[in-house]
């Protein structure tokens, strides 16, 4: 073995043609994760790692790789000492052979335990293997195997990677690995900028690659590139102008780029007519640039365009990108424009021609359900605007046969709202139009107005009642009309605007809508549906609070996340408190005895037992400040009301035999108990409870 | 560069670096595509480069010859290389060089693109190439076609040129463009769109149109379970343009519109099939021809 350097740098670079923006970063991770892990299944010591990617190339620089294994010895066994000698103590052809195998003499071995019996052991001497051959037989699988959401194919092997793979570069201190990956050998060459420095060179050493790469046009770090990309976006602000916010753009830029410039151009002031949301939408869909807007927030007729390298001519390449923006604009003018010719009332038979999902019609037809459902539930929570509510539900699809929707399905809702404003429809209507799909993903914003509130719990509870109706049901990962997220989005609207309606009504509501239609229902489909929201429940809540809690207050028939919620954390306050345990425990057992016990009036003459009577008197007097605290919604009250019953309970049981012989008696005293499990139930389901300790 | 100039020089650039130069085919066609060099010889083992101009009909984006940049009738040039060369990224960039194009002034990129024809059973990933923010040229690595694993892979490069030409020319307007010295895009085409924009929007026979439909397609099988898979194929692009046609009157629901284009990529599937039964029985003649 060579004296000298035992660990070095080793650098991967695999050079491809531009990969898709969206996979980069996860697929260099997987990169550096699986050639950490390939050197620590060798028994290699290596110390940090560093991912660099761009377009072009991933790679992947891992410090202080051993660039040798060490020898090591393994215990190897082999036949029974029973068949591995002869009657005269020869080593017999069965021990011969796994002396040969192994390569150590019979007589060196040793006698160790085996799953039946002794075996005979060999200790074997495995020579470490250099890190070079272990990482030139592992690379074209661990390249050949990332992971990407799509793959392609380009060249005669049938490799299959994102784009097609152009070099690798692969090095370990100053030797190559060699190995090819499709049609291509490894090598210590890379290349830099694809236009400022064109063609291959030499990586002088791993450690130089980030440097050699920089200056040769290529910022290899993703977090420099996007330092560079935001300074060089705050560069263009002045007092007057800023550009309009936009992270996930800045995200997406910085892998289209392996060297940023930033530069500012503009557009004629004509377009700014266009929605706000139109111009950025056009901007940032279109030509991933960026929008402009004043000190005040309004846009400005200029644009931010990060561009991939340095051009010679930039004033020429902003005049060819505003060329291209005022195309765009001009589509979108165009559309805008037409759009505004035809009402959205006169659109709704259009719909017709839209099929919202396989056995539930087209859009016309569910927004003919929206607007049933909307006004149902207006009627209950919001009578002075069930018009309005109605109203919004009708016109609230008729957007999505408009140009502009054709061609940015996200502006559907916001383009309905400007066209009905153009229309002529109130404030707000066209406010609620837009806000009826939120929240539109997970820490959206719920509808602003009540209207708007309205008409999203009936878009999101016709979804679930829907495809729920004809099957759709979400199961496992598999989502596809996101219905957990209308669940969850039903949840966050109730919660926060305390309308007075639960989940399982709004869904009642649905499926009658969907059964006027002539969808058929079952009463499994509705459990299934009512099953699947109160899952949601769980899960929203489950951060907040403990399970038996959700699942106590959930059985009993709550379905309002804000009366869920207070009383929980009622419960939650009162468990903190020592008598609550030996209370539940209480409850729990009425619940339990009189479970099966349907009837709960009885008849106070047939109370004998002073301990029967006397929990009678407790129970009535409670009952008339029970109700009190319920109707308040002051759930502590209800429940410490309830609290105060336990003596009288649990005398009720030391003294009182239920089940007495005498049916009538026993009858009488069932229904008792089951009068006051009623009025436990209507705070929660003690049984669900758990003990504490 | 005029425009005609546009076209002579990306033909002598894709001849001298290997491809036929061939010519449009005669049936009415979305896009370059369509072309049997390319839908057809993109199948099985055979190499095949080419280079060609296609017209191209799109009635639906028809603007009646008021719209600077939107034409029911353009034009693509399209090339087709298979297998794809390892350097066709740098060849193409180079052609951008033979039309005039300094790279160092302008800011190209590649910006990804998942390629898909519904109609032809065909897809693939590549890009759109952006210059200086414009999306220039369809840039794609075919993996199917006609719904088969293609093996050797085709790669296909579609310019559009009449953006490509307004870019050179530094003209707002696709009419404005000049076609060779003296004549515009406009004293061309400009009637085509006004006269063919109100054909496909407002004239056309729909009634005619479903017939045809119905009858090309039942044609296309015909021919196809007959062994006349090169006819076949005349008659699933046709049928694919009537449906366009009637795309563009409206006539074909959201719904409806689905199972339009289920059947013409069940056509597509069937003449591929038979293109590849075809090939084989002639013992892949082109494979021959360059291994020798």
């Amino acid at each position: 073995m060579s004296v000298g350097e035992t660990n070095s740098q080793l650098l991967l670079e695999v050079g491809v043609e531009e990969l898709p923006p969206g996979t980069i970063s996860s697929v260099v991770k997987a990169f550096d994760d699986r050639v950490k892990a390939a050197l620590e299944s060798w028994g290699l010591q290596a110390g940090s790692s560093t991912t660099y990617a761009t377009p072009r190339r991933i790679a992947v620089q891992v410090s202080g790789v051993q660039t040798q294994q060490p020898d090591r010895s393994e215990m190897v066994l082999g036949p029974p000492v029973s068949i591995a000698y002869d009657d005269e103590g020869n080593p017999s052809p069965a021990a011969a052979g796994f002396a040969r195998k192994v390569g150590v003499e019979v007589d060196k071995m040793s006698v160790q335990p085996g799953k039946r019996g002794d075996v005979l052991a060999a200790e074997v001497h495995i020579v470490g293997q250099s890190a070079v051959t272990l990482l030139a037989d592992a690379l074209p699988e661990i390249i050949g195997g990332l992971p990407f959401p799509k793959k392609m194919r380009w060249e005669a092997s049938g490799l299959a990677f994102s784009r097609p793979i152009r070099w690798v570069l692969a090095v370990l201190g100053d030797q190559t690995i060699p190995f090819t990956v499709g049609d291509v050998q490894s090598s210590n060459q890379t290349e830099g900028h694809r236009f400022l420095a064109p063609g291959t060179f030499v990586l002088e050493s791993p450690d130089s690659y980030q440097e050699a790469l920089r200056s040769r046009y290529v910022l290899a770090d993703m977090g420099e590139r996007k330092s560079r990309i935001e300074e060089g976006l705050a560069a263009l602000e002045t007092n007057d102008i800023k550009v309009v916010p936009d992270p996930a753009l800045v995200d997406t830029v910085t892998n289209l780029v392996e060297w940023p410039e930033t530069a500012l151009g503009s557009f004629p002031s004509s377009y700014l007519a266009l929605p706000r949301e139109v111009l950025i939408t056009e901007l940032r869909q279109h030509q991933k640039i960026f929008a402009i807007e004043d000190a005040n927030g309004s846009l400005v007729p200029h644009f931010a365009v990060v561009m991939g390298t340095q051009p010679a001519d930039v004033e020429g390449v902003l005049r060819g990108n505003a060329r291209v923006i005022r195309a765009r604009l001009e589509d979108g003018q165009f559309f805008y424009d037409e759009d505004r010719k035809t009402r959205l009332e006169d659109r709704i038979d259009a719909l017709d021609k839209v099929l919202y999902l396989k056995g539930l019609g087209s859009v016309k037809e569910r927004t003919e359900r929206l607007v049933g459902l909307s006004r149902a539930i207006a009627e209950q929570v919001l009578p002075d605007s069930v018009d309005d509510c109605a109203r919004t539900a009708h016109l609230a699809k008729a957007d999505l046969v408009t140009l502009m929707v054709n061609e940015f399905a996200e502006l559907q809702g916001i383009m309905g709202r400007y066209y009905a404003l153009h229309d002529g429809e109130s404030e707000t209507v066209a406010q609620a139009i837009e806000e009826h799909y939120r929240p539109r993903f997970s820490g959206d914003a719920i509808p602003g107005s009540t209207v708007g509130a309205v008409v999203a719990l009936a878009d999101k509870v016709d979804a679930i009642a829907g495809c729920f109706a004809v099957g759709l049901i979400p199961k496992g990962s598999q989502d596809p009309y996101a219905l957990r997220r209308a669940a969850i989005g039903i949840l966050r609207i109730l919660e926060d605007t305390r309308l007075n309606i639960g989940f399982r009504g709004l869904l009642t509501m649905a499926f009658q809508q969907l059964e006027a239609q002539g969808v058929d229902i079952t009463a499994g489909m509705q459990t299934g549906a009512s099953e699947f929201v109160e899952a949601r429940v769980r899960v929203l809540y489950s951060e907040r609070y403990t399970h038996d809690l959700v699942d106590a207050v959930l059985a009993v028939g709550c379905e309002q996340p804000h009366e869920l919620m207070a009383r929980i954390e009622a419960l939650q306050l009162a468990r903190t408190e020592g008598w609550f345990d030996e209370a539940a425990v209480a409850f729990k057992r009425i619940q339990n005895i009189s479970r099966d016990h349907s009837q709960s009036a009885y008849d106070t003459d047939q109370l004998v037992d002073p301990a029967e009577k006397a929990l009678d008197t407790a129970f009535r007097q409670a009952q008339t400040s029970l109700q009190d605290a319920l109707s308040m919604s002051d759930h502590k009250l209800a429940i410490s009301i309830l609290g105060d019953l336990r003596p009288s309970v649990d005398t009720f049981f030391d003294e009182v035999l239920v089940m007495a012989d005498d049916p009538g008696v026993r009858n009488n005293r069932l229904s008792l108990l089951r009068a006051l499990a009623n009025d436990f139930s209507r705070v929660a389901d003690f049984t669900r409870i758990r003990a504490d300790k | 560069m005029n425009f005609q100039e546009v076209i002579l020089a990306l033909q002598k650039y894709w001849a001298d670096e290997g491809c036929l130069i061939v010519q449009p085919y005669d049936v009415e066609k979305g896009a370059g595509t369509f072309n049997p060099s390319t839908f057809l010889r993109a199948l099985g083992p055979e190499p095949w480069n080419a280079a060609y101009v296609e017209p191209s009909r799109r009635p639906t984006d028809g603007r009646y010859g008021e719209n600077p940049n939107r034409l029911q009738h353009y034009y693509q040039f399209q090339t087709v290389m298979k297998p794809a060369p390892a350097d066709i990224q740098g060849m193409y960039l180079r052609s951008l060089e033979a039309i005039g194009l300094k790279l160092e002034n302008h800011d190209i990129r590649f910006v990804e693109d998942d390629w898909e024809s519904p109609t032809l059973g065909a897809w693939g990933l590549g890009w759109e190439v952006w210059i200086d923010g414009m999306e220039a040229t369809q840039f794609t690595y075919f993996q199917q076609v006609g719904g088969i694993d293609l093996d050797p892979i085709m790669v296909e490069i579609t310019y559009g040129i009449e953006r490509i030409c307004m870019f050179l020319q530094d003209v707002e307007n696709v009419y404005d463009l000049e076609w060779s010295q003296g004549i515009s895009y406009g004293d061309v085409h400009h009637q085509d769109e006004v006269q063919f924009s109100r054909y496909n929007f407002e004239e056309a026979n729909t009634e005619l149109y479903f017939d045809l439909f119905k009858n090309l397609s039942e044609e296309c099988i015909r021919l196809v379970e007959g062994g006349l898979v090169l006819p076949a194929y005349d008659y699933c692009m046709r049928a694919s343009h009537v449906f366009n046609l009637l795309d563009a009157r409206s006539a074909i629901s959201v719904t409806e519109r689905q199972a339009y284009i289920g059947r013409i990529r069940g056509l597509s599937r069937r003449v591929a099939e038979g293109y590849i039964e075809l090939r084989t029985n002639l013992g892949h003649p082109l494979t021959k021809q360059v291994s020798v």
